[in-house]
């Protein structure tokens, strides 16, 4: 089992924390599932897609240990976390609501995100 | 100590509303690592374990993604289909509490990493596969139980 925790910006704001809490109860046990199991299965994930690596665009590098929790159902989001490897934990970065096929802003915003993580 | 998404979901599920919807979810997602268990045990890709349980590949996906919603007796059918059955149990709602931060032993973390494919299919309270009944005569003198095919 791992341990997880929210990405704190230098303002103090934690943008995957500040997501979650805006859902409502149509989204957020799903969210919360998902997340405790990534807690306890870690990248078995991987396997049923259920976690998908993120690439910088479509068909471009892998970003390494940053990871996109998924659901595909009917109110599609995704959750952006980077796997710290020196510290073995997963850090929750940012999540949005998925609306359309491409939304390289949000994978954007969550590489800029993780950068001034991996930047401190 | 800063509050982790799991003291988050704590605090939630003291909501009985929101616990009914968690553990709903919950169990949607506790078979979809079971059913990927299961598969990657029997060393299958999602369209091979389709064809043995006679259904589609997209509905593999969505069984293994947690988003479809099963009956029990749908499940103990499918199941059957490549010899095994449904064991049910139950554990805590709530999520085991983790140790702060910095009691977290720095284990070597590529091979924590590693997918945990050889982990048994169900382990004590939890949900799980086993195979079907023995017969009477299979039953003598037979060790029944486990989690092993």
């Amino acid at each position: 089992m791992w341990q997880d925790i929210y990405y704190t910006r230098p303002n103090g704001h934690q943008p995957a924390k500040e997501w979650i809490d805006e859902q409502d109860n149509s989204i957020k046990p799903s969210i919360d599932a998902r997340r405790d199991r990534l807690r306890k299965e870690g990248l078995l994930l991987l396997e049923n897609k259920m976690l998908v690596p993120i690439r910088e665009r479509p068909g471009g590098r892998i970003v390494p240990n940053f990871y996109e929790l998924r659901y595909t159902g009917r109110k599609k989001w995704r959750l952006a976390i980077y796997y710290d490897r020196r510290k073995n934990i997963f850090v929750l970065i940012s999540g949005w609501r998925k609306l359309q096929p491409i939304q390289q802003q949000d994978v954007n915003r969550a590489l800029r995100l993780l950068d001034e993580y991996l930047s401190e | 100590m800063s509050i982790t998404p799991t003291d988050d979901l704590i605090d939630r599920l003291k909501d009985p509303e929101y616990a009914k919807l968690y553990g709903e979810e919950d169990a949607k997602v506790d078979f979809a690592i079971t059913l990927t268990k299961v598969r990657k045990s029997l060393g299958l890709k999602q369209k091979q374990m389709a064809d043995k349980l006679g259904v589609s590949q997209p509905y593999i996906a969505k069984l293994e993604g947690g988003e479809a919603n099963p009956t029990i007796g749908r499940i103990g059918s499918l199941l059957a289909s490549i010899d095994l059955r449904l064991v049910t149990g139950t554990a805590p709602l709530k999520p085991d509490p983790m140790p702060s931060i910095t009691g977290v032993i720095l284990m070597g973390a590529p091979d924590a990493f590693e997918p945990r494919y050889d982990l048994p299919v169900n382990t004590g309270t939890m949900a799980g596969t086993i195979p079907p009944w023995p017969s009477k005569s299979e039953q003598r003198g037979a060790f029944i139980g486990g989690a092993a095919r």
